[in-house]
């Protein structure tokens, strides 16, 4: 280690910091998935002291995945892994590049040697076997000292030594990304109703509006449902224009995505427009009977000045039973406000017991009439987000690094071995050494294998 | 059908797991052999249960792989559990593990068949699953959970090898701590590549690969644990105990982050299931 090495470089590039740094992101995350952040933490605010909930809200701990604590401690790990890499980097670079010499008198922590022995009789094919069965797992390279002495150097696997590196600039270029995008990304969202075309967009986080450089126009949202109610699967045809002239359409599902202009868009949700009409019948005694076609906050009138009704809701998919209109039906004498479902013969057959529970889903409450409802239309519209994250493409390089990484650091091991082949009066003296970056009972047990190979070469002879 | 079958792979697995106990008490080899023979015709059973299940879906006209609620998820940890004991108990050439390993994978299993909460019907996937991403995220997140469990199999091993009927059998502590680092080692790839996966389904789908829903933190939380054990390796030169425990600890990390965090509200909840 270089003399005089500051402190400031031995406490950044030690391993040890790593560990509490990483302690540290735990325990923050730990709290951050308890304490309720953001808008959810406005229960717990509201039974604080005043004083008590501006400290806690200046510290941010109510909004600590945008903290000023998270970005401390991934600056510092940021830091850290940098001069890490920077201290043993270049060791690690030397043992990836530096040619091997392991022979020659040198042990240089390699492996006890393990000899075999065999008869001088056609050394030359011998060695030329064992020079095949070396290639067959190594890179070679065979230096001929003279005297009847070769050597043999087998290697594979150097870039063991570059895993870790990878896996830590991998991370480096990950948090790189999730900071460009922390800062610099671009989160909108709209609702576009069928037929209609905007050109603003709400900002994510209440920054107010964008105006765009083009429109949206939704030409047409359609919804699939399973039996019992629940979305199978929606998609918009949205088309973008620019000066009323069509440039780009697609169609937009989720789980898939459309490209425009820089920005990405998503289906995230749909909804009914607020002007569905809604089919409604009613049946009362002594053969008083009607049918209309509401909107939500419509009134009308039951005959004979039974009563008026109003219109409370219309529902798309109430608590996934299907359409349902919420009525407020009053007289002088009475008063109800229920919920019509179109469904209802359905639910009611598999919930007998729904209208003696809950009386708001009884379409009878309002004595002695019975609504029904025969079916709600209209136009839905549909919820786009749109996304600009220049960060993206750093992450994902990131991932790629790390990924590639760790499969090298873990389970690629850089395997040395060399193999000196003498020549004695009457016998082949082979000797073998290895060397692994791992634990060397792996590279042990790799030169026991060797030895079997050669000593089975030879098994023939006699 | 399909959950006929995988009951009875809820007993199999106990039965392998009496074995292995009787293994311990009696210490005769060939109880080894049968309980490792038992636990992988489980396994086979096992696999052949969640294939009908898969067929069964299309039969219904909502095909998707078994990998979309709690059920189906618990019955596909107690797999990758089985799986990668299965591979590690080959190369491992030492038996006793078993008596750790697989009581986790029965009581998945037993969890699954037994708690009144969790549906084993075949249910339709909302729009937001209906993705290849779903298959592939679930399988190495699962994988890793796998090995983690094993690891954790490992760490408990450690503490125990010198206590009572463990004593004869249990392999040393080096190779256990070997073992340990190997089955992190792998469950840290395969968690990584399940975060990494959840992330670019995410990006499709909802338009960001990250946001800081608990189970996407916990898991960030748990990868970390496990990142502090890797490295504590070249700090303290934990050889021993400190790894056994870390191991644990990661394995609690693990349970909190597949159950605990349904307690929180968010995008993975399976209360709504």
């Amino acid at each position: 280690m270089p003399e005089g090495r500051s402190v400031f470089k031995k406490f950044f590039s030690s391993v040890e910091l790593t560990i509490a740094l990483l302690v540290m992101i735990c325990v923050l995350l730990i709290m951050a998935t308890i304490i309720p952040q953001q808008e959810a933490s406005r229960e717990l605010l509201a039974s604080l002291t005043p004083q008590m909930a501006s400290f806690l809200k200046s510290i941010q701990v109510f909004d600590l995945y945008h903290s000023v604590w998270l970005f401390m401690l991934f600056a510092l790990l940021s830091v850290n892994l940098v001069c890490c890499s920077w201290d043993r980097l270049p060791a690690a670079w030397w043992r990836f590049r530096g040619r091997w010499d392991g022979w020659a008198g040198q042990d240089g922590g390699l492996n006890a040697p393990r000899e075999v022995v065999l008869s001088r009789i056609n050394s030359g094919a011998v060695t030329a076997d064992v020079k095949a069965l070396l290639e067959g797992g190594y890179r070679l390279t065979v230096e001929n000292e003279g005297d009847g002495v070769t050597v043999l150097r087998g290697e594979r696997g150097r870039i063991a030594h570059l895993g870790v590196y990878m896996v830590h600039g991998g991370v480096l270029v990950l948090v790189l990304g999730f900071a460009v995008g922390a800062f610099f990304a671009m989160e909108g969202y709209v609702n576009i109703v069928e037929g209609e075309t905007v050109r603003v967009v709400d900002l994510k986080g209440g920054h107010g509006f964008l105006e765009l450089p083009f429109s949206i126009r939704c030409e047409r949202f359609i919804l699939e449902r399973y039996e019992d109610g629940t979305p199978k699967t929606y998609r918009s045809d949205i088309t973008f224009l620019k000066d009323g002239v069509v440039v780009h359409q697609g169609a937009l599902l989720v789980n898939h995505p459309l490209s425009f202009a820089g920005y990405r868009f998503y289906q995230a949700s749909y909804g009914i427009a607020p002007d569905w009409r809604a089919d409604l019948e009613y049946r009362g005694d002594g053969g008083r009977k009607g049918k209309v076609t509401v909107s939500e906050g419509e009134t009308f009138y039951l005959p004979e000045g039974d009563g008026v009704v109003e219109v409370l809701r219309v529902e798309d998919n109430l608590m996934h039973m299907g359409p349902a209109v919420k009525l407020l039906v009053s007289s002088p004498k009475q008063e109800a406000s229920f919920w019509v479902f179109k469904d209802f013969e359905h639910i009611k057959a598999r919930k007998p017991l729904l209208t003696e529970t809950i009386p708001l889903f009884d379409p009878g409450l309002f004595k002695p009439y019975v609504f029904t409802l025969n079916g709600i239309n209209g136009r839905y519209y549909t919820g786009i987000q749109m996304i600009r994250d220049p960060g993206v493409s750093l992450v994902a390089l990131g991932g790629v690094m790390v990924f590639c990484g760790l499969i090298v650091a873990f389970f690629i091991v850089h395997r040395y071995v060399v193999v000196c082949i003498v020549e004695e009066e009457t016998m082949l003296r082979i000797s073998l050494k290895g060397w692994t970056n791992r634990r060397s009972f792996s590279m042990d047990k790799e030169l026991q294998t060797l030895v079997q190979k050669i000593k089975a070469l030879r098994e023939g002879d006699a | 059908m399909d959950t006929l079958i995988l009951r009875w792979v809820t007993f199999i697995y106990f039965a392998s797991f009496i074995v292995y106990i009787s293994l311990m008490i009696f210490r005769r080899p060939v109880l080894g052999l049968i309980a490792a023979y038992t636990a992988l015709m489980g396994l086979v059973l096992h696999t052949v249960g969640l294939a009908v299940r898969w067929k069964e879906s299309y039969n219904i006209g909502i095909g998707h792989a078994p990998l979309s609620n709690f059920y189906e998820s618990l019955v596909f940890f107690a797999w990758s559990v089985v799986a990668v004991y299965a591979v590690v108990e080959r190369r491992l050439e030492n038996r006793s593990l078993g008596v750790v390993v697989m009581p986790a994978a029965f009581l998945l299993m037993a969890s699954a068949s037994l708690f009144p909460g969790i549906s084993s019907r075949i249910q339709p996937l909302v729009p937001a699953l209906q993705s290849n991403w779903l298959t592939i995220h679930v399988v190495t997140c699962f994988f890793g959970y796998g090995a983690f469990t094993v690891a954790f199999g490992g760490g408990i091993m450690y503490l125990i090898k010198n206590v009572g009927v463990f004593t004869h059998f249990s392999p040393d502590g080096e190779t256990i701590v070997e073992l340990i680092y190997r089955m992190v080692q792998l469950g840290f790839v395969f968690l990584g590549i399940g975060i990494m996966t959840g992330s670019v389904w995410a990006h499709f789908a909802w338009g960001s690969y990250w946001s800081w829903d608990p189970k996407e933190t916990w898991s960030l939380i748990t990868w970390s644990i496990y990142a502090v054990l890797l490295h504590a390796r070249y700090v303290w030169g934990w050889r021993g105990k400190g790894v056994a425990y870390m191991a644990i600890l990661g394995f609690a990390s693990v349970m909190f982050t597949y159950l605990g965090v349904n307690c929180l509200p968010g995008l993975h909840s399976y209360l709504k299931m």
